[in-house]
């Protein structure tokens, strides 16, 4: 007997991402999702924001690995709730991992959940997480071509991210290429061209990220 | 790497669906994965092939994987046309105003199953 059955393999997953979507616009919480390669500079732009963000806008931060809890370990102290997610494993976050965690760093007054995926630029991708956009990072260390070799995320990425440039003056890296390979598979993507480590460019994206509540309320 | 838990959701999919109707064996499952999901095809099938001798129902059933190209609306022309992955500009006249409308998503298509009610003798065999 032959079926036709026409149904998504992500279905549960995008249901459990509706519903965390549903909850977060009705209270106007901005979600973020930080994707990258690992070693691309998530947790150290993170520090970067909560730095800035300290004051300014109510945070919380999720943020998944394989293992350690290291990474929540650098970005505690900035005055805003943290939580690790070990995923034992997987490659990517899923929404009910989100689902479970995120009552532990909700705040009545939250403005803005920043969600810091496990590094990889595959899986991620495919995972909606309830957010709003997701941000991919690349660093100047990595190659001018990483939009071309994984066209998924930067195509679904609603800002995407340069981090190191202090490093450019030490490097062949070519920005232009890289912004023209970015524009090819995701024109008028937004791109922030950032050094964690000195600072450079992180007003302009903070700026940005500062805008994702404001734009939420207007929404509602 | 998130191809293995693909699959699990496959099996799965496919073994509630058998329960649901009362089938002792999942004959064949057909997937359509999208040009625009990259998954990794003999990752997906390797794990379809593993996880399915977790279930009796499915411990000899045919995983068909299809291949699904990237099909777009164009707003401009109205044109329907398939393109090249990755190249979101419509093939009928070159803009680049183009919804994407298949080959991005993974969906279990088609299933064929043998039945309690197909073959006399066979009640009590249920799939779990």
């Amino acid at each position: 007997m032959k079926i036709s059955l026409e149904q998504r393999v992500m279905a549960a997953n995008d249901e459990i991402a509706a519903a965390l979507r549903r909850q977060w616009d009705e209270r106007a919480v901005a979600v973020v999702n930080l994707v990258s390669s690992p070693g691309s500079g998530k947790t150290a732009l993170l520090e970067r924001t909560l730095e800035q963000l300290r004051g300014l806008c109510a945070v919380a931060v999720l943020v998944g690995d394989i293992q350690t809890e290291n990474d929540a370990r650098r970005l505690s102290g900035y005055g805003f709730r943290v939580k690790q997610i070990l995923t034992s494993g997987a490659c990517h976050l899923e929404a009910s991992m989100i689902a479970k965690h995120f009552p532990r760093v909700d705040t009545q007054d939250l403005q803005l959940l920043l969600i810091e995926n496990v590094g990889n630029l595959v899986c991620p991708s495919a995972y909606d997480l309830g957010e709003d956009a997701k941000v991919v990072l690349v660093s100047v260390t990595e190659g001018e071509d990483k939009p071309l070799k994984y066209p998924g995320i930067f195509r679904r990425a609603q800002a995407a991210v340069v981090t190191k440039i202090d490093l450019l003056p030490y490097l062949d890296f070519n920005l232009e290429e890289l912004r023209r390979n970015i524009a090819e598979i995701h024109a008028d993507l937004p791109v922030f061209l950032v050094s964690s480590r000195t600072g450079d460019g992180i007003s302009a994206w903070v700026d940005w990220l500062l805008g994702r509540p404001a734009v939420k309320v207007q929404q509602r | 790497m998130h191809e293995v838990g693909l699959a699990s959701q496959i099996v799965g999919m496919a073994v509630r669906e058998a329960e649901r109707r009362n089938a002792f064996e999942v004959v064949t499952v057909t997937v359509t994965v999208g040009r625009l999901l990259q998954i990794e095809r003999d990752s997906l099938q390797f794990g379809l092939d593993v996880l399915k001798g977790e279930h009796p129902c499915t411990e000899k059933t045919r995983f068909v994987l299809v291949d699904e190209p990237v099909q777009v609306h164009c707003s401009w022309c109205e044109a329907t046309t398939i393109v090249d992955a990755w190249r979101f500009v419509c093939g009928a006249c070159g803009s680049g105003a183009v919804a994407v409308t298949r080959g991005d998503d993974l969906i279990v298509s088609e299933m064929e199953v043998r039945g309690n009610e197909n073959i006399a003798g066979t009640a009590g065999h249920g799939s779990e």
